[in-house]
């Protein structure tokens, strides 16, 4: 879940040598976070979270299988 | 096109590091090796390779170098085919079990078509349009609204206006389409945001102005 959250958020930044993706992995529950350059972050999110939100979309069908539920942060 | 600098123990590694980074394969980049680095003596004096790579390849070809890299991420197998028409790339997947990449009323398809649309639009630098399509859902689904609309418009000439349920605007846009020359209906959109649906109504003997088919 990490290697994809990590590859589409190196593709739409500007800095993807700042990209930095942590995976948290609980018993229910996996928890990713992003952190992207200070200038690149509205290009993660979006106008009204729109990018942000078409990839949780996609997380969360790749995380049918795992049976957990995935959330992804941008942090700030 | 865009370009990256890396650097790396020599300079095969530093284009790798380029590659990965990218997301592309090794052939997709085109290579200056900055300083080819050395290995120094007895440890001393090893400086790194420094490359500057930048993304070659036509935007058809990344969008499936993307799309590919993509569902392998996702842990679902299955084949990518891309047709190039002008300026609109239409990508298409294939394979089993694939249900998933769709998702409700198409929400997963239509994210990751917004997705790869970003990322061959920004790493390419140009400005295309990217149709992502999963075992031929688009192309049934507009079949079943084109279907819809006919069936709707001769509803509304024998009892009169409908309302269709809310829908996205590519999904508003083939029911105004189909229903653009109908002789007996006109359709406008009606509501907001998620609630905005197509509104097909008898055609005004006399047309007043402000119920002249929408353009979305």
């Amino acid at each position: 879940m990490r290697g994809l959250v990590e590859f589409i958020a190196k593709a739409l930044v500007d800095h993807p040598e700042a990209v930095r993706v942590r995976q948290v992995e609980g018993e229910r529950s996996i928890v990713i976070e992003v952190t992207v350059a200070p200038d690149d972050v509205g290009k993660i999110i979006g106008k009204q979270g729109r990018i942000v939100n078409a990839l949780r979309t996609v997380v969360k069908a790749a995380a049918v299988r795992t049976g957990k539920r995935v959330t992804v942060e941008i942090l700030q | 096109m865009r370009q990256v600098d890396t650097s790396g123990r020599t300079v095969e590694e530093a284009v790798d590091r380029a590659a990965s980074e990218l997301g592309v394969d090794r052939e997709d980049l085109d290579v200056e090796i900055l300083d080819p680095g050395t290995r120094g003596m007895l440890g001393l004096g090893a400086r790194e390779a420094r490359v500057r790579v930048t993304l070659t390849g036509n935007p058809g070809a990344l969008a499936h170098t993307v799309m590919a890299r993509l569902l392998q991420e996702m842990g679902f197998p299955g084949a990518v085919r891309v047709h190039q028409q002008e300026d609109v790339i239409s990508v298409q997947v294939s394979g089993e079990n694939l249900g998933a990449l769709i998702g409700r009323r198409g929400a997963t398809l239509d994210a990751l078509q917004l997705l790869v649309g970003l990322m061959v639009a920004r790493q390419a630098r140009v400005k295309t349009r990217v149709v992502v399509d999963v075992e031929g859902y688009r192309a049934r689904r507009q079949l079943a609204l084109e279907e819809l609309a006919r069936r709707t418009a001769e509803r509304v000439a024998r009892d009169g206006e409908v309302e269709l349920e809310p829908m996205d605007p590519a999904e508003r846009r083939i029911i105004h389409t189909t229903l653009a020359d109908h002789p007996q209906v006109i359709t406008f959109s009606r509501g907001e945001g998620a609630a905005r649906h197509v509104v097909v109504a008898p055609k005004p003997s006399v047309s007043p102005a402000e119920t002249g088919p929408s353009d979305e």
